[in-house]
This record gives C-alpha cells, sequence and structure tokens, in this order.
C-alpha cells in the first residue's frame, strides 16, 4: 500500500510545473535586484514614489513572468517600486506572511500596496487580513480573498481588475467576493478615479483579456479565448494601477 | 504527451526501485532541507528549498558502496526532479553508530511548461547512520551542493545555489 502512496505522491509532483516566463529582455529605464527572496524593480534614476508595490505570483507562475509590465508601471509618474515576492515551490500559498518580513528591507518605502495574481492575490488579501495597518492598498488581479477572509471593513483601498475571457477566475465568483470586500465604488471609465476615500474597492474588468494575460508566460491551459493582445492587457493593466495610485495620493 | 513520458520514465524507475527493495532492501528514504550560502557570485545565506529523495545503495567492495536515487524537490528556480547517482564510502562503524561519506552527482530536470530545463549538480555528505532495529536505521547527514540550471539564465538572474544539504532519513537493510 505504501508503494501506491508513493507512486500517487510522484505522479502528483509531475504535475507541479511551474510556468515558463517569457525570456527577459532588457530594459535600460528600469535597474533589477534579484535575491533569493524577491526581485525588485525601480527606475534607474533611482527616484521614486514613498509607496511601493508589493506583488504575490499566481500560483505556479515563475516569477519572472510579471517583470515586463512591472517594470513599466515603475516609470510611470513619479517613478514606483515594485517587489515581486518569491515563493517556495511558486506557490503564494506556501508563504502567504512573507510580505511582511519584506516589508522591513526596504526603509525608503513609507507606505506599502500589495497586490496579487490568481492565487497570489488570494493570499495578499490573507496577507493584509492578517496585517491590516500595514498596508494601505490592494490590488486583486483575476483573484478575490479565500472565503474565511473579510476585509469589508479594513481602512485600506482596492483596485479588483479581471479579465473578461479568463477561463479559471469568473465574473460570478469576483461579484460574490464584493461583500469581503470595502464597500464598491462604481467606476465606469479610468478617467472616474480622481479621488479615492478609504474603505473602498474599485472593480474594472477588462474586456477581452484572459486569466495568463496577467503575467508573460504563454497561455495557460483551460483559459479563455483572448480578444486583446498580452500587450493591449498589460498596458490596460500599468494605466488602472497608475490611475489607482494618483488618486489615493501615492505618488 | 510531455507528461506522459515522465510519468512512464518516473513509474519504471519506481518499479525497477520496488524490484531492487524486494531483493536487496538497501533503501533510504530521506527528507531533505537545503539551508542555503551563496547563489551565483553572491554569498548570502537564507533557506533554497526541501526535497524527497529515495536512495538505493549497492556494496562494491567491502568499504565502498554504489549509489543511485531520486529527489523530488524545490529550490530557487522552482519544483525539480533528479537523478542521483555517486559513491559512498564507509569511514567509521561502530555497533551504535557508523559514518559514510557520499559522493554524488545530480542530474535532472526544473520542472517548467512548455518545456522543462536541465539541471545538474555535484553533492558530498557525511552521513551518521544509527541502528534503531535489525536491518533498520536512521540517518542524519550534512554536506555540500552545488546546483546550476544552465538555461534559466534566460530567464532570471539566480541560475546556480551553492547549499548545505541537511538530510534524515529511514534506511532498511545492511548497508
Amino acid at each position: 500500500m505504501k508503494k501506491y502512496s508513493l507512486l500517487f505522491y510522484l505522479l502528483i509532483c509531475l504535475q507541479a510545473c511551474s510556468y515558463l516566463p517569457e525570456k527577459l529582455e532588457p530594459n535600460e529605464a528600469v535597474t533589477l535586484t534579484e535575491n533569493r527572496n524577491y526581485i525588485a524593480i525601480e527606475p534607474t534614476d533611482g527616484t521614486y514614489a514613498s509607496t511601493g508595490l508589493m506583488f504575490y505570483i499566481g500560483g505556479l507562475v515563475d516569477p519572472h513572468a510579471y517583470v515586463n509590465w512591472a517594470s513599466e508601471f515603475a516609470v510611470e509618474g513619479d517613478g514606483h517600486k515594485v517587489v515581486i515576492v518569491k515563493m517556495p515551490a511558486n506557490l503564494a500559498v506556501l508563504a502567504a506572511n512573507k510580505g511582511k518580513g519584506l516589508t522591513e528591507e526596504f526603509e525608503e518605502i513609507e507606505r506599502w500596496v500589495v497586490g496579487g495574481h490568481s492565487l497570489g492575490g488570494a493570499m495578499a488579501c490573507t496577507l493584509v487580513d492578517d496585517n491590516r495597518s500595514l498596508f494601505e492598498g490592494l490590488v486583486l488581479m483575476a483573484a478575490y480573498p479565500a472565503s474565511s477572509v473579510d476585509l469589508s471593513d479594513w481602512s485600506g483601498t482596492v483596485l479588483s481588475i479581471s479579465a473578461s475571457n479568463d477561463g479559471y477566475t469568473t465574473e460570478e465568483e469576483i461579484e460574490n467576493s464584493k461583500a469581503q470586500l470595502p464597500t464598491e465604488m462604481v467606476v465606469n471609465s479610468i478617467n472616474d478615479i480622481i479621488e479615492i476615500t478609504e474603505n473602498r474597492s474599485l472593480f474594472y474588468e477588462i474586456e477581452g483579456g484572459i486569466h495568463s494575460y496577467f503575467g508573460d508566460y504563454g497561455l495557460q491551459e483551460g483559459d479563455g479565448t483572448p480578444t486583446i493582445t498580452q500587450e493591449e492587457q498589460q498596458t490596460i493593466i500599468v494605466d488602472w494601477l497608475q490611475a489607482f495610485f494618483e488618486a489615493n495620493g501615492w505618488n | 504527451m510531455k507528461n506522459i513520458m515522465k510519468i512512464k520514465t518516473i513509474f519504471y524507475f519506481f518499479m525497477f526501485v520496488c524490484s531492487i527493495s524486494a531483493t536487496a532492501q538497501n533503501l533510504n528514504f530521506e527528507i531533505d532541507l537545503f539551508p542555503s550560502l551563496s547563489y551565483g557570485s553572491d554569498f548570502d545565506a537564507g533557506y533554497n528549498g526541501t526535497g524527497f529523495s529515495i536512495e538505493y545503495q549497492h556494496p562494491l567492495t567491502e568499504k565502498w558502496n554504489a549509489l543511485g536515487g531520486i529527489e523530488y524537490g524545490f529550490v530557487g528556480w522552482g519544483n525539480q526532479g533528479l537523478v542521483e547517482l555517486g559513491v559512498a564510502r564507509k569511514l567509521v562503524e561502530k555497533e551504535k553508530m557508523s559514518l559514510q561519506g557520499e559522493f554524488i552527482l545530480l542530474n535532472g530536470l526544473a520542472w517548467f511548461r512548455p518545456k522543462s530545463l536541465y539541471v545538474w549538480g555535484g553533492e558530498v555528505n557525511v552521513v551518521s547512520v544509527f541502528p534503531i532495529r535489525k536491518k533498520s536505521s536512521i540517518s542524519l547527514s550534512l554536506g555540500l551542493r552545488y546546483s546550476q540550471c544552465p538555461a534559466y539564465k534566460d530567464y532570471g538572474m539566480i541560475n546556480s545555489y551553492l547549499d548545505i544539504p541537511v538530510k534524515i532519513g529511514w534506511r532498511i537493510g545492511n548497508i
């Protein structure tokens, strides 16, 4: 019996392949620093806002898959520091609170916003729930909180970006999660985001977007069919992030 | 298709290990922890990952054994499966404890979709073996391991690690 259990475990392990990112292209506009815990991105000139974005990776997605759009965001406005958190086995669920320790490594950052894609977004919610005063904002990409997490009374602000053709995270799941997040603030376009008061959530669905295009790792099996390009989806993501930061006065 | 190939390979290897265990029973089941000294050319102590391995040893001479096994685990670049090939030498042998030195070559794959990447490495361990019953012992080992995933340099900035593997195992057999 033990032999069969072991075989079963080995077969499960075989499915634990991470998604390989696209090859890293040199980008002179940003400086990348990588160690065993994170990839930090900042504008090459070294000037950036005092609010940093920490990002949790999607389940089994290599952290480098988010470097491209994170680099674009890093040079927006007054500049931003983005910290993509590496996770054991590329699964944020194994170290949901890792971000807490990392905030102390960047003394120049006064305020933190944490974000995440898919499973990483769910774990970012858990991180915020466990450390409510440590973060001022939460960015969810094709993600929603776990059922045990209730952030409805959290004083921070939330930006939830989803994709209409997502084959993994459905519109219904996003809709159902709204009760676990701060009160929804209805916005019809990016131009409506002028000022956000605390304890509000913004929801935006990218028309024609898919789950895989929140990073650069090819097409995930079982995902929907996109009607926009990866570049277009990521431009929208960066624009909304920038508008969200500006509206909160985090620039 | 590639997954089916991988499943078949692991299945046949597993059956091979089982058939050996049925006859020779010199197996070691280990939990591997990888505290780490450095990555790339940077010395920066930390924790690199965790693994699980099955090893088989076959006597060559009175003091030397051939060693083979498989390891599954995760390190900095993600999940990986490795094949271990090496030799072990008895250093000290006493009734309640024995010491063994191991020299192991590692070859395998970092498991990525759509294509996995080749990983290689080498490892030296000193293993303490404490018999708990007849043909059953627990082992504790400490070593030094270098591993590299050459092609990962195109995707990330860190493609090699120098680790201090700590392994806790359960041995079945006389070795």
